[in-house]
């Protein structure tokens, strides 16, 4: 729960825990079971009209076991919000899920320095979305994610600030790096660093290095040329733009001098060889975050 | 001064409809013609994956360079290979794949101008379902003023239902029209169905 700061007045003490100290773990998966065993069973909730309460159940459980099955659905602009849903998921998965029980009962709950009270569209469309793969049945997810694209505002989502229909894909959901590093600051109790923008790469000379050098002690998310590294179309790509935001989890160089890079997005780990120059090519945005000591 | 004017404001009309008008032709033919290797690319390709989960793209214009995506419980491998290179056969024997299979279904794909077979997942009363999702880039998609379509099939395992205007209906409700990857499907037959769509994949 401390990795929410304030979502739960006790939060303080857990950060002085022997789990802490060691492995940054503020909760485990164990607990996080435990106390959705203790909730048993939830009422339908005419706040979430669509959302069911035993699927909720089942995904909160779902998220507290398998985390790197958490899955933003496809053909949404939920990437952002996916990644930096790790955090909670693997450092504190029962302050996740006292966050979304708390949201389920009462359409409002605290994490970090943000409350969330989603308006009616947002709340009437949780648990709706179709067609988006596994998200289909995750209305825990789409709750979140709703939630997330709902308050927090970047400048790419100045003409479309209000949910209507459809807008899970429209540049309502849409994150520019400064939103995405805004977020991470505001939820948790972290020290948040980034290079990079919207429009230039970063300046580094050796992205391989930097990064590796990162990954050690960091959680490493990366803002990436998507049109580059899924490609979807056979023209060729002439103007640059950073669409996608990935989790870092590994990296290391082959004998042959290739890249290997691990990346967690859509619900699973992608291992993907490239080289140096492509690497450099696709990074928009490096974001490293620690936990806070104090 | 003036005839050449009213040339012009003649000639964009024809350019226009020249434009617009080829898809439909390809969609009703290509399919036809190639019925047989398309069902068998995706009877063999739902065995290979049934064995080892996999997707492929084929990534350029000369159809010789592709991605190929092992799938496994905990990662997918993305390597990208030219077809008949021996790193391919290598890899595919070390991840101990059908490597004949593959390599017919690569050449087939080849063939039909195939840039993408993957199996696709959809949800139906909150049960996960699976149909083979297949790109073909092809140079009849292209046209004058228009940007390059790539014709997407979607084969499912049992007969669908479809509006008048034959467009791919979901099952759950047999009301809403079902979207595939964003995009709406149109009717070849009652368990193929077909998309002209920007990405392939």
């Amino acid at each position: 729960m401390l990795l929410f700061m304030g979502t739960v007045g006790s939060s303080w003490s857990v950060r002085a825990n022997s789990i802490y100290r060691d492995s940054m773990n503020f909760s485990t998966a164990r607990e996080a079971i435990a106390f959705l065993d203790s909730v048993k069973k939830l009422e339908p909730n005419k706040l979430w009209p669509n959302v069911d309460p035993d699927l909720f159940l089942q995904n909160l459980r779902h998220f507290a076991i398998k985390p790197l099955n958490f899955y933003e659905g496809k053909a949404t602009n939920f990437c952002s919000y996916s990644a930096l849903t790790y955090i909670p998921l693997q450092y504190d998965p029962l302050g996740f899920s006292k966050f979304m029980i708390t949201l389920y009962k009462t359409g409002r709950a605290r994490m970090g320095k943000v409350e969330f009270h989603p308006g009616e569209a947002v709340r009437n469309e949780a648990g709706l979305l179709r067609y988006k793969g596994a998200l289909d049945i995750s209305p825990a997810g789409q709750m979140w994610f709703l939630c997330l694209a709902s308050y927090f505002k970047g400048y790419l989502n100045f003409f479309n600030r209000h949910y209507n229909k459809g807008d899970e894909n429209t540049l309502w959901a849409s994150t520019n790096f400064a939103k995405f590093n805004r977020m991470l600051r505001k939820l948790f109790y972290l020290k948040t660093r980034a290079r990079g923008s919207d429009l230039i790469r970063p300046w580094i000379q050796d992205d391989y290095t930097f990064l590796k050098d990162k990954i050690k002690d960091h959680i490493v998310f990366l803002y990436l040329n998507n049109r580059l590294l899924y490609k979807k179309k056979h023209v060729v790509t002439r103007l640059g733009i950073p669409t996608h935001y990935v989790l870092l989890m590994d990296l290391f160089q082959s004998e042959d001098g290739t890249i290997n890079i691990v990346y967690w997005d859509y619900g699973r780990k992608t291992l993907q060889q490239l080289d140096a120059k492509f690497l450099h090519k696709i990074i928009y945005g490096i974001t490293f975050c620690q936990f806070r000591k104090k | 001064m003036r005839t050449g004017f009213c040339y012009i404001v003649l000639l964009i009309p024809v350019f226009w409809l020249g434009s617009c008008s080829y898809s439909k032709k390809f969609t009703n033919t290509y399919y036809q013609e190639n019925d047989s290797l398309f069902q068998s690319i995706k009877g063999r390709y739902k065995e290979l994956y049934q064995e080892h989960p996999f997707s492929v793209a084929i990534k350029d214009k000369a159809f010789r360079r592709i991605g190929f995506e092992i799938l496994t419980d905990s990662i997918k491998y993305v390597y990208n290979f030219d077809i008949g290179e021996q790193r391919l056969a290598d890899t595919l024997t070390k991840y101990k794949f059908n490597v004949r299979g593959i390599t017919t279904l690569l050449s087939d794909m080849q063939q039909l101008h195939c840039t993408w077979i993957t199996n696709l997942d959809y949800y139906e009363n909150g049960q996960a379902k699976y149909l083979v999702f297949v790109s073909i880039r092809h140079k009849k998609l292209k046209a004058f003023l228009r940007k390059e379509k790539y014709f997407t099939l979607a084969f499912f395992d049992r007969p669908r239902n479809y509006d008048i205007k034959g467009r791919l209906l979901d099952n759950q409700d047999g009301k809403s029209l079902q979207k595939i990857n964003g995009g709406l499907f149109f009717k070849i037959n009652d368990r193929v169905c077909y998309s002209l769509s920007a990405n392939f994949r």
